[in-house]
């Protein structure tokens, strides 16, 4: 069923196409949709990053506002101020001075004796610090002062307490950074991130220098806990989620980083040793470090790096005031996430459609076309059938409606032709029918009154009226043969019987029964093979089989006559053969045989009127099949016939 | 045979024909009352005895051509084998068509025989010789017509 197949190849070379640019669009889009989130992730990174330096420095800005305000409060009040001492400064075996009002402490370190400018400090110093700690404390982890003198005022006292006795400050990180030497603009700074062994902490310190004119007379300090900038760290990760966060100094330190809180942290270490990276064991995070301390990588563009084997993207920011960097990333796979179920959406979307696609597609095609084809395929085959009368519906008038009109148009002239041919075909016939039956009359009256003529007067006359009236019964006795034949010829067409299934090997047995004294008087010898049944008219196969037979003996050869009869299946259909030894024939005359009265021979050498091959084809034609003959002039000739297979009407 | 001399009415519409009937009685030595018309108009009034054929004699078996003119040898005996007086006497169908529908329609429409004439003279004597051995001498006719 040719049609069945096309409809099933458009249904898939749709749905191929659908699949191929469902596929694809599925691709581009997840394609396109993981750029765009890309650039949207570098651009919120960005975004994120500048909030938060900004917020990071307006907090060191504050803080530092307010250490320089608190720094010019201390340094008025301890310029020609006094004050009386409210609690006991006392002194311990190593000679360090201490005092404590449970709220800020101080210490001097190895004096053998406070003077009175010392004692005024501890004077001054406690009633500030009474004032303003509370003030500070809002803001500030603790405050102090810390004169060039090694005297030290802090808040909360524990420290000035525990401190060693010989303690010199001018060594610790907290107070050197800010001496003239070190600090010549005279303004505030910030330390790096040190351990502090007393509170156990990683800090930095905002150190403000305290001048009175020119002169150095210490700083005033306040530390700051690694703590509060993790704790804000840490809540921008959870704020936002998606990304983290990472504060390095410009030495290549890491000062602040979610995951290394714990290493960073818990490491015990020594009073003011600097953070450095060595536990960080992350090259992706450390080479970043390094490129932007060498200056091998610009602030603030987006760039993609891997941390830890795992591709990121990140946007680095100076933090003004303080020489650290702020950098905010996040992971390609979580700004890529759901994508690849996305994807798998899109594909089982696209192939969901793709076949819907394809089902609506391949309907309207049969609705529009196919089926219309088909009943003009169904029109065709009818009408190749000899159903010359099958109609069908012009459905509109495009391209298929004009196929269809055409086929209508032909349609109606093939059967005007056909049944001009069948009306010409049966007069012809009738009329070959009718003179060869015609004709009968009239010779059958010179026939026998020649006949009467020559058994009344044979003898009574001279001897030429006996020889003229010889020819004339003669000539009367041949046409008559001849016009049998003829009508023999028109019968085939015309009183044909049904066609049904025949054994041939019946037929042959009859046909032999039939030739039995022929075969016996030339003693011929006939084989034949299990012969097959077929579907054919019986009585035209039994005159079919004769006729080739009574050819075969009839012009034998000089040898015993052999005649073989075989048949075998073919694409075609049964391909019967007989095949002599007799005389054969030039092959140029192989055509002429079937030709109604066509003979190769003189009546005298081989009797009859020609009639018997033109009736074999005339017979094997109205079964569909076709007859040729192989022949070899004095070896022997082959007929061949091929019948077609037809199913046996019912 | 009874001494009653047989009466023979042969249909048939070509002289020739009529000729070579009557030679072939002849050739064959038999005597018979031969009546001869020469067409189905003609052959329906000599049987009903109408028109000229009053005085004709009831026919003892009729030899019947198929092809006529005027009324053709069908419609002769379709017209005899309905009627009641004559449905019993013999019908020889005598042609030269040997048309299998000739046969069979002759057949359908009771003729007794159906004899296709042969060419060949000596057969024809014989077959005219046989109509008349086997029909009016061994075959026993109904009475009525005797």
């Amino acid at each position: 069923m040719q049609h069945q197949s096309i409809e099933k190849k458009l249904f898939l070379w749709i749905l191929g196409f659908c699949l191929f640019f469902g596929v694809g669009s599925a691709s581009w889009i997840i394609h396109s949709e993981g750029k765009y989130r890309i650039n949207s992730a570098k651009k919120s990174l960005l975004l994120v990053s500048s909030r938060y330096k900004g917020t990071l420095e307006t907090i060191i800005e504050k803080k530092r506002k307010q250490g320089v305000a608190a720094n010019h409060v201390v340094l008025e009040s301890l310029i020609g101020k006094n004050n009386s001492l409210q609690t006991e400064i006392r002194k311990d075996h190593k000679g360090a001075f201490r005092s404590s009002d449970g709220f800020s402490g101080a210490f001097f370190s190895n004096l053998n004796t406070l003077i009175p400018e010392q004692k005024r400090l501890f004077a001054a110093t406690e009633n500030l610090w009474k004032d303003i700690a509370p003030l500070l404390l809002e803001d500030f982890y603790n405050f102090y002062f810390i004169s060039d003198q090694n005297f030290i005022r802090i808040f909360p006292e524990d420290w000035a307490l525990k401190i060693e006795a010989d303690h010199n400050f001018s060594t610790d990180i907290f107070y050197s950074i800010a001496t003239p030497e070190q600090n010549p603009s005279k303004k505030s700074v910030w330390t790096e991130v040190y351990y502090d062994s007393i509170w156990k902490k990683w800090m930095t310190s905002l150190i403000v220098p305290l001048y009175d004119k020119d002169h150095f007379l210490g700083i005033t300090g306040s530390d700051f806990i690694l703590d509060e900038i993790f704790s804000y760290i840490e809540q921008m990760a959870k704020t936002e989620g998606w990304c983290k966060g990472f504060l390095f100094d410009n030495n290549g330190n890491i000062i602040v980083h979610a995951d290394y809180r714990g290493k960073i942290l818990k490491k015990q270490k020594i009073m003011n040793e600097k953070l450095t990276l060595e536990n960080l064991d992350n090259e992706g995070l450390t080479e970043l470090i390094s490129n932007f301390t060498k200056g091998k990588q610009a602030f603030g563009t987006p760039f993609s790096f891997y941390d830890r084997k795992i591709f990121s993207y990140v946007v680095v920011q100076p933090i003004k005031f303080l020489n650290w960097n702020l950098g905010v990333y996040t992971s390609h796979t979580s700004v890529v996430k759901g994508l690849p179920s996305l994807q798998w959406q899109i594909l089982a979307a696209s192939i969901v459609l793709a076949i819907f696609l394809a089902l609506i597609l391949k309907y309207s095609f049969n609705k529009l076309i196919l089926q219309r084809v088909n009943r003009l395929g169904d029109g065709v085959s009818a009408i190749s059938k000899g159903n010359h009368d099958f109609n069908l519906e012009v459905v509109g008038n495009d391209e298929i409606g004009t196929l269809e009109q055409g086929f209508l148009g032909m349609r109606d002239s093939v059967k005007e032709k056909i049944t001009e041919l069948e009306h010409k075909n049966e007069e012809l016939q009738q009329f070959a029918y009718v003179a060869s039956h015609d004709l009968q009359e009239p010779l059958r009256m010179v026939s026998s009154y020649v006949q009467l003529l020559a058994r009344r007067y044979k003898g009574k006359l001279d001897e030429d009226a006996d020889d003229f009236i010889d020819f004339a019964v003669d000539g009367a006795n041949r046409m008559h043969v001849l016009i049998n034949d003829l009508l023999t010829y028109s019968r085939i067409g015309t009183k044909g019987t049904p066609f049904k299934l025949i054994s041939t090997d019946d037929i042959m047995k009859e046909v032999l029964k039939n030739l039995s004294v022929t075969i016996d008087e030339n003693k011929a010898e006939i084989t034949y093979h299990s012969l097959p049944s077929i579907v054919a008219d019986k009585n035209q196969f039994i005159q079919l089989f004769q006729n080739l037979l009574a050819n075969a003996i009839k012009f034998k050869g000089k040898d015993v006559t052999k005649i073989t009869i075989k048949a075998e299946e073919t694409d075609e259909g049964w391909n019967f053969s007989i095949k002599d030894n007799g005389i054969g024939m030039d092959s140029e005359f192989t055509d002429r045989i079937f030709v109604i009265f066509q003979r190769l021979h003189n009546r005298s050498e081989y009797p009859g009127t020609g009639i018997g091959l033109a009736v074999c084809k005339k017979i094997v034609e109205r079964h569909g099949g076709r007859i040729w003959v192989e022949s070899k002039q004095g070896v022997g000739s082959t007929f061949h016939f091929i019948i077609p297979k037809m199913e046996e009407p019912s | 045979m009874n001494g009653r001399s047989i009466e023979v009415l042969l249909i048939e519409d070509s002289p020739g024909d009529v000729r070579l009937t009557k030679e072939a009685l002849k050739e064959g030595k038999i005597l018979n009352n031969l009546h001869v018309v020469n067409d189905g108009v003609e052959a329906m009034s000599f049987l009903r005895k109408q028109g000229g054929y009053q005085s004709s004699p009831a026919p003892d078996l009729i030899l019947l051509d198929l092809n006529m003119p005027k009324k053709d040898g069908r419609e002769v005996l379709s017209e005899i084998k309905a009627d009641p007086k004559l449905k019993s006497i013999p019908v020889v169908v005598l042609t030269t068509s040997s048309a299998e529908e000739d046969i069979l329609k002759s057949y359908d429409l009771h003729a007794n025989c159906y004899i296709t004439k042969p060419v060949d003279l000596d057969q024809f004597i014989k077959v005219v010789k046989s109509i008349n051995n086997f029909w009016l001498n061994i075959v026993e006719l109904p009475p009525n017509i005797k």
